[in-house]
């Protein structure tokens, strides 16, 4: 019985990683129709950022992750102006390799500066909460508690403010949106920015609870793509669900069956979405 | 009898290919011709590419993969089964076809980012497979002792590849054979199809065509070649490892083919040779060639999507507009 | 009866677009289906040719079950069609879209187009022919080397029709061939239409312009709303009140 609480606490905090990457994605897919390729490694990035801040500098986890969430943003933001938006106007082909180049760029980047073996960060608490034979570190905890609020957060600027409106009107209906006079530039940054630093604050959170390495941008982005097809390209909501399901699945599918048999369930559902929903469970009909 | 005068593609063509069959020729040392090997092999890495995304516009990240799986097809087929080069060859291609066409008909049915993603978790799922079949494969710990391709004794130019430069030769061999293959299907009703399917594939189905087929088609033809050009990277190198099928692979031929010209015939070579030149002699730059790569593709594509062909297509054409005179 | 449609409805989450509605085309004969904007005509045409499914009901053409099948192969079955918007290949020659629709008829296989060449080459003169008499049959032949993006909107329309004759349909589905087309341009395509007719291919039309369907059509359907209003002649349809109503409003049906 214990066993199962701990992979679904497992589960639980994996999900929160892929939640808070899906919900980037969709964002950015949402608003300007660019499949981010890049996303894995932008969270591979938030983690190295965190890493070098602290790790190396040495720098209270706490100022880090606020560091890195910005320098995230700002990556986005830089992101957007020099390689998205050139290309704006281009066939739709042209946005993905640019994606792919991005990700290129960040990992060859990090190779560069780190190089490809496994780091570690230590976490700022080294608290270990245990109940029931369940234990639980400080940092696992933290990744589910915090991506609960950066989800809230996220929620109540997309409902509530003014912009979070615009950007939500325009995913739903661009040309309506244009039509209204939403400035496309700024939303189009805004999108990259939030995607990015979403992407952060999972890297930031992620960093201290495994090892960061290169490859670590794989399977989030694989898993990332699949939530967000399993909800719909462009819903949040249903992205969030998809994130825990499929986390479920590799999880419970690594202990009870293989790390291999895990890859290719996730992978097989997101195919099964893919064929026979193609708008996704949420998205309605196709 | 219509007259044909010799229009520029013809010349360059011709040039351009005895320049190839010179090259070993005129290469100063071993490790020049090394190299030259290199750019054929990734040159038909390039060309396979080309075929599902310059021709097919099906953005494909499983062709690393599908390389590798040639390579390992023969690489086994070699060192476990002594199965002979010229046997093992074909059916390396084969097998790369069947699971080209296992891949190909899920991921076809897919639009746009959807098609890339499901291609790269396959490459991934490759990978994994290859470093778990690690009683064929030696897994992680990587292939070693694949033997080169057997002579024919009773064909006295291809009698012993024991040399680099023999090997030269059969890959070039190969290459023009796949490059005649890309001419067939551009120059054909199969290649009107894929014209037609990228520009508008609704209307092509309302006209009757069977435009899944068609992609697959295209699909499995581009992982045979894929997966022959493996089998002689295989042969070559002698040494294979999981990260030979790695989705970097991939990228980097769509890097290559990017810098020649994405859907042009002589840009599958121009690409990777100027690449591959770039980071050979300069080998300082091996460190940072992930990170050089990922911003070529990037500058490339937005100011130069075309290519190299591409843009010296046009600016030939600008150039000699009213002097262009052949026959169709 | 060429082609049956029965009880066929489609359904976009809560809206009804086709409401139960039956009908039949015979053969040799052209009919109209009229109705207001929004009255789910090009819908009715995307049902029939398979690019959507419907909710319920069915289509027999020939007597065969089509409903369900994906477009190409119901293409192949003999039911061609042009769309709303003049879908053609804008940067190809005129030449080379009628090309296109000729492709399902060659061996346009990849083995083919690798093992066959000879053939190829001798049965591609054949296929050159069959598209001049094309180009002839919409009288595009002075225009047949021009990029059908620089046709003129009327030639644009031919072009599109010259496409799907040349699959060689038993029944064409026209969706407004002459949209955006001046008066005297559309005498032009109503010859081409009636020389369609003569070709021994049933005719099915969707048309806002009045006059030509009440001087072209055999019969009439008129949809409101996804629902069948009315049938018949275009006497008859003329006089029906429902169809009047629908189109004019309450004060004219009186």
């Amino acid at each position: 019985m214990a066993e199962l609480f701990q992979q679904i606490l497992n589960a639980l905090v994996l999900g929160s990683i892929y939640c808070l990457v899906a919900s980037g994605l969709s964002l950015v897919y949402g608003i300007m129709h660019v499949p981010n390729f890049a996303q894995g490694n932008l969270y591979m990035a938030g983690a190295y950022v965190v890493f070098f801040l602290g790790s190396i500098l040495r720098i209270n986890y706490w100022f880090v992750f606020m560091a890195t969430v910005i320098v995230m943003g700002a990556v986005g933001l830089i992101i957007e102006r020099l390689c998205f938006r050139p290309v704006r106007d281009a066939p739709h082909v042209n946005s993905f390799v640019i994606a792919l180049g991005v990700l290129m760029a960040i990992e060859g980047l990090i190779v560069i500066f780190f190089g490809a073996d496994y780091k570690e960060v230590r976490p700022p608490w080294k608290k270990i909460v245990d109940f029931y034979g369940v234990t639980i570190t400080g940092q696992r905890l933290l990744v589910i508690l915090g991506t609960v609020l950066v989800m809230i957060i996220l929620q109540f600027f997309i409902k509530r403010t003014k912009t979070g409106m615009s950007l939500d009107a325009m995913s739903q209906n661009r040309e309506l949106a244009l039509m209204v006079g939403v400035n496309v530039n700024r939303m189009s940054s805004l999108a990259f920015v939030i995607s990015t630093g979403l992407a952060g604050v999972a890297g930031a959170l992620m960093a201290p609870v495994s090892y960061v390495y290169p490859a670590m941008a794989m399977i989030p982005l694989l898993i990332a793509f699949a939530a967000v097809i399993f909800g719909g390209m462009g819903n949040l909501t249903g992205a969030i669900l998809g994130s825990f399901i499929m986390a479920g699945t590799q999880v419970f599918s690594t202990q009870y069956l293989s790390a291999v048999i895990s890859d290719i369930a996730i992978f097989g559902i997101m195919i099964a979405v893919l064929l026979f929903r193609p708008k996704g469970i949420l998205g309605g009909r196709g | 009898m219509s007259r044909v005068s010799l229009s520029p593609k013809i010349l360059f063509s011709i040039v351009g290919v005895f320049f190839l069959i010179i090259i070993p020729l005129i290469s100063t040392t071993g490790f020049v011709l090394h190299v030259a090997i290199l750019i054929l092999l990734w040159a038909m890495l390039c060309l396979s590419l080309n075929i599902i995304f310059g021709y097919g516009g099906q953005l494909s990240l499983a062709h690393g993969g599908l390389f590798g799986i040639g390579a390992y097809t023969y690489g086994v087929l070699a060192t476990k089964l002594s199965i002979d080069f010229w046997l093992a060859f074909p059916i390396a291609g084969v097998a790369t076809g069947i699971i080209g066409l296992l891949i190909g008909i899920p991921s076809l049915r897919l639009k746009g980012p959807y098609f890339v993603i499901v291609t790269l978790g396959f490459n991934i799922i490759l990978v994994a497979i290859i470093e778990n079949l690690s009683s064929l494969t030696e897994g992680v710990n990587g292939l070693t002792g694949i033997p080169g391709p057997r002579g024919i004794p009773w064909l006295f130019f291809a009698s012993d590849f024991s040399s680099k430069m023999s090997q030269y030769y059969l890959i070039l061999f190969f290459l023009l054979v796949f490059w005649l293959i890309m001419y067939f299907i551009k120059n054909s009703q199969f290649g009107r199809c894929l014209v037609a399917i990228k520009k508008d594939e609704d209307l092509c189905q309302s006209v009757g065509i069977n435009t899944m087929w068609i992609k697959v088609q295209t699909f499995v033809v581009s992982s045979i070649l894929a997966g022959l050009g493996g089998v002689l990277y295989a042969s070559y190198v002698g040494i294979l490892t999981p990260h030979d099928a790695s989705f970097h692979v991939g990228f980097d031929a769509l890097v290559y083919l990017s810098v020649g010209g994405i859907g042009t015939v002589v840009g599958t070579i121009i690409g990777p040779a100027i690449m591959i030149l770039i980071s050979e002699f300069l080998q300082a730059l091996v460190e940072i060639r992930l990170f050089i790569n990922g911003l070529a593709l990037i500058i490339l594509i937005i100011f130069m999507p075309q290519g190299i062909a591409g843009g010296f297509t046009y600016l030939w054409k600008k150039l000699f507009q009213s002097g262009e005179k052949y026959v169709a | 009866m060429l082609l049956e449609v029965r009880n066929l409805v489609k359904e976009f989450g809560g809206l009804v677009a086709i409401n139960n509605l039956s009908f039949d085309i015979n053969d040799g004969e052209i009919l109209g289906i009229i109705g207001p904007n929004g009255s789910g005509k090009s819908t009715l045409f995307n049902l029939l040719t398979g690019v959507l499914s419907p909710t319920n009901g069915k289509v027999l053409f020939k007597g065969n079950l089509v409903t369900g099948l994906p477009t190409h192969v119901i293409t192949q079955r003999g039911i061609g069609r042009t769309f709303q918007t003049t879908r053609i290949f804008m940067d190809q020659t005129a030449f080379n879209n009628i090309m296109v629709g000729l492709i399902p008829k060659t061996n346009h296989s990849v083995w083919n187009a690798l093992m066959s060449r000879r053939k190829m080459k001798r049965e591609e003169r054949e296929w050159l022919k069959r598209c001049e008499e094309l180009i002839r049959f919409v009288d595009l032949e002075k225009k047949a080397g021009s990029l059908a993006g620089e046709l003129g909107q009327e030639e644009q329309k031919r072009l599109a029709i010259g496409i799907a004759i040349a699959t060689e349909p038993k029944l064409l589905l026209l969706d407004e061939p002459t949209g955006g087309i001046n008066i005297e341009e559309i005498n032009h395509l109503m010859d081409i239409i009636r020389k369609i007719l003569n070709k021994g291919i049933t005719v099915c039309l969707i048309e806002h312009k009045m006059k030509m369907v009440m001087e072209l059509c055999d019969r009439i359907v008129v949809l409101n709303y996804g629902t069948k209003i009315a049938e018949g002649t275009p006497q008859e349809v003329r006089h029906d009140k429902a169809a009047i109503k629908a189109y004019l409003g309450e004060e004219y049906a009186a």
